[in-house]
């Protein structure tokens, strides 16, 4: 009886031993684990990773820089117009508001940490700025009535050609004005104000092909949803426009265009856990309508590695492919 | 002689049991893996080497005990130089949007090094149940012939190899939790008994109806003594308990994500299953709680011969009751460590239920069809992706309305419920006719 005793609280001990490791070694991972840097002469890439991950190093030409600002734009008491999605039985589910805050843990994971949310009063404050090097994101499908009112004159659009970097999920872009009672209106060809034609839809399709331009490979870009994305097709002649991840055959995952000095960037589809990761993706590694890929390293870092690289283009690291664990941008030497 | 009465575990019978059963894990484990629930694993470990915990992103669903194991876990992978746990491809893409909302599929795919080292951390858990169980019965009954082949039945249990291997879930910890609980409380051990029930709940939440059976069973021990204080040694132990697992959510303010795997099935209905769960399953669970409350009610009321084995017997209907409500393949292994008791060790009628299930949820837990090859065939040369194809097609033709797959998996879900429902039968009929013991009546072979 001794025996048993003793051997039932040894295996209770190391059980709930188990347990308690688990959880305070679940605090000591952060994003200092990681690291990466780039020799004065851009030749080598030095990687440092807490135990052993697969890592990728992008090197391209015509990228933009890391933004100097990040704002996502949500406020409860304006309308929105993105479509409720379903989620696994027993998942969370996929609110603007939840998806908001994992965008933010999301772009942190990737050394974007100059994120703030923002309401539409102070959208407008800013909006009503210089846009350049400036990002803003925003996933309501509904622009508020502060910064847009369904002309080519609305804050927004000013802001974006001054050089702003507009991010945008949930619906078809420029179609919604939301106003703080929480309703919509509708903006008759809504897009053309932005992209200078009626070139996004709400048609679902289906795209099981990666684009074959090397960026969603190299990127780990995911989702395969096209919807509300560009058919770049209809954009105006001489339009810059980059579209990359998959493709359904007319439009792209994902789309960025040239608008004035800045870019609007669609990242398809409805709200999704892999449209999150691939917007923090696109923001944080600088992808323009003038991306070109120089160079693209793969390798496995435990502890530190060091890899040569093609001089010359900005350098976007991340660690843990698919599923990754952290990124940076550096900018070109 | 295969299994004798020597104080050893280890027999002749035990080491072929687990030498077959680890190598059964091993072969299954390294050739199919049911991606949509070991790519969970992998993606909450990104999660918590990114430094976003349990809870900042989608991913974990579940209270955080299990998480927690999977920190550790995350150690192992980093230190094997498991430098890819899974990967999305585009091949693969069409099965998402082919799939039946009930059996989804994923285009992601764990490496084949994970799916082996997700096999042996579950495997090392099987392991040490199969050894809690053999202590079990050794202690309760007496028997350590008996108390070995029940250990050697449960590493050699067909449906415990593949939901672990297979499915990478993690619900023997459970059994063990539940097992390690009652067996604390028979050796009066309340605040550790407490300690591991909050454990057990916060793994998983169905060894929460025992609530009710193991309060009945300190009273009826301590009837005539100090049962109030052993009840606040036992709620101090599941407090403190409960409180050193959950202060990471509760100082982070994510106390509800916690729970939004049980809050979620039943404010959310977005597939057809999600329908059936949001009506039937709050009927089901009032109605289980009521039994649950009227079994630890009918305990505490009869005299009973030996008290250990008559609350082994009723903490054994207790969880029996759980699976009136029809359920994954998972979670019969709760119930499966305390089946092979009752059916090897106190009452034989209950082994055709037992077999029953061992055909059943076998079935069931492997209709996941060809979507358990994609690992080896996306990052081995053991299965061509055209082959691949074939197998896909086949598992997706429709007969009687439905695809292989689904027919599969109905079957094997039926003849898993009609083996809990036998066995519902036997404890019942037992229950209500016997009248001393609350059904227990004694060692029959």
């Amino acid at each position: 009886m001794k025996v048993g005793l003793s051997v039932t609280i040894a295996t209770v001990a190391f059980i709930l031993l188990v347990v308690v490791i688990g959880e305070a070694l679940i605090l000591t991972y952060s994003h200092d684990n990681y690291s990466s840097s780039i020799s004065d002469d851009g030749q080598l890439c030095e990687i440092t990773s807490r135990g052993a991950h697969c890592y990728d190093v992008v090197v391209t030409a015509g990228s933009m820089d890391s933004p100097s600002a990040v704002y996502i734009y949500y406020d409860e008491r304006y309308g929105s117009a993105h479509e409720t999605v379903s989620v696994a039985v027993g998942a969370r589910e996929l609110t603007e508001e939840s998806y908001v805050k994992q965008l933010v843990k999301t772009l942190n994971v990737r050394s974007i940490t100059n994120v703030s949310i923002i309401n539409a009063e102070e959208a407008a404050g800013i909006l009503s700025g210089d846009g350049n090097g400036i990002a803003l994101i925003s996933l309501s499908g509904a622009l508020p009535d502060t910064v847009y009112n369904g002309t080519s004159d609305s804050p927004v659009i000013r802001w974006i050609e001054s050089g702003g970097r507009l991010y945008w999920a949930g619906n078809v872009l420029g179609k919604y004005i939301a106003h703080d009672n929480g309703s919509v209106t509708e903006v008759p060809n809504g897009t053309s104000l932005f992209l200078g034609s009626e070139c996004i839809d709400s048609e679902r399709t289906e795209s099981y092909s990666r684009i074959d331009n090397r960026i969603g490979k190299a990127y780990s870009l995911i989702s395969n949803d096209t919807r509300y994305s560009v058919i770049a097709s209809k954009l105006p002649e001489g339009t810059q426009c980059l579209g990359f991840g998959f493709t359904d055959g007319l439009r792209s995952s994902s789309c960025i265009v040239s608008v004035g000095n800045g870019t609007v960037c669609i990242i398809g589809g409805d709200y999704s856990d892999y449209q999150r990761i691939d917007l923090a993706q696109i923001v944080a590694s600088g992808l323009s309508p003038l991306t070109n890929i120089i160079d693209h390293r793969t390798g496995t870092v435990s502890g530190k590695t060091v890899t040569e690289i093609t001089r010359g283009g900005s350098v976007y690291v991340y660690i843990g492919g698919d599923l990754t664990v952290y990124a940076e941008l550096h900018e070109a030497v | 002689m295969l299994f004798d009465d020597s104080r050893s575990f280890l027999c002749k019978g035990i080491i072929i049991a687990l030498a077959v059963g680890l190598a059964a894990r091993f072969a299954i484990g390294t050739l199919l893996s049911y991606n949509y629930d070991v790519f969970s694993w992998a993606l909450i470990i990104s999660n918590i080497e990114a430094g976003n915990g349990l809870y900042d992103v989608t991913g974990y669903n579940y209270t955080p005990v299990w998480g927690y194991i999977l920190g550790i876990f995350a150690q192992f992978t980093e230190v094997l130089g498991i430098d890819v746990l899974a990967e999305r491809f585009p091949e693969l893409i069409f099965t998402e949007a082919a799939a039946d909302p009930i059996f989804p599929h994923l285009a992601f795919v764990t490496t084949v090094q994970f799916n082996i080292a997700v096999t042996t951390l579950i495997a090392v858990f099987d392991v040490l149940t199969g050894y809690v169980l053999y202590r079990f019965v050794c202690d309760i009954y007496g028997d350590a012939k008996k108390a070995k082949i029940c250990a050697a039945i449960w590493l050699l249990c067909p449906f415990v190899i593949t939901v672990g291997a297979v499915g990478g879930m993690f619900d023997c910890i459970s059994a063990l939790l539940t097992m390690l609980c009652i067996m604390l409380l028979v050796k009066d051990h309340e605040f550790l008994a407490g300690a591991v029930f909050s454990t057990a709940f916060l793994l998983k939440f169905f060894p929460v109806f025992l609530f009710f059976i193991f309060i009945a069973y300190i009273v009826a021990k301590h009837r005539n003594g100090d049962y109030i204080g052993r009840m606040v040694k036992a709620a101090l132990g599941f407090g403190i308990m409960a409180l050193i697992i959950l202060a990471p959510q509760i100082a982070a303010g994510q106390l509800g994500d916690c729970f939004s795997f049980i809050t979620s099935r039943v404010t959310t209905s977005t597939t057809v299953i999600g329908d059936i769960e949001h009506y039937a399953a709050p009927i089901a669970y009032v109605l289980i709680l009521i039994l649950e409350i009227f079994i630890a009610y009918r305990f505490l009321k009869t005299d009973h011969k030996n008290l250990d084995r008559s609350f082994v017997w009723s903490s054994f209907i207790g969880i029996l009751i759980l699976f009136i409500y029809p359920s994954t393949p998972t979670y019969v292994l709760l119930l499966t460590p305390f089946l092979i008791m009752t059916a090897f060790v106190t009452d034989r009628r209950f082994r055709t239920p037992m077999y029953i299930l061992m055909v059943g949820t076998t079935i069931f837990s492997l209709s996941s069809n060809a979507m358990s090859l994609t690992s080896i065939t996306m990052y081995t040369d053991l299965l061509p992706f055209d082959t691949w194809m074939q197998i896909y097609t086949w598992f997706d033709t429709r007969v009687m309305g439905m695809t292989v797959a689904n027919l599969m998996a109905y079957i094997g879900g039926t003849i898993q419920y009609a083996g809990i429902l036998i066995a519902l039968y036997h404890a019942f009929k037992t229950l209500l006719t016997v009248k001393e013991e609350c059904g227990y009546n004694g060692i029959h072979q």
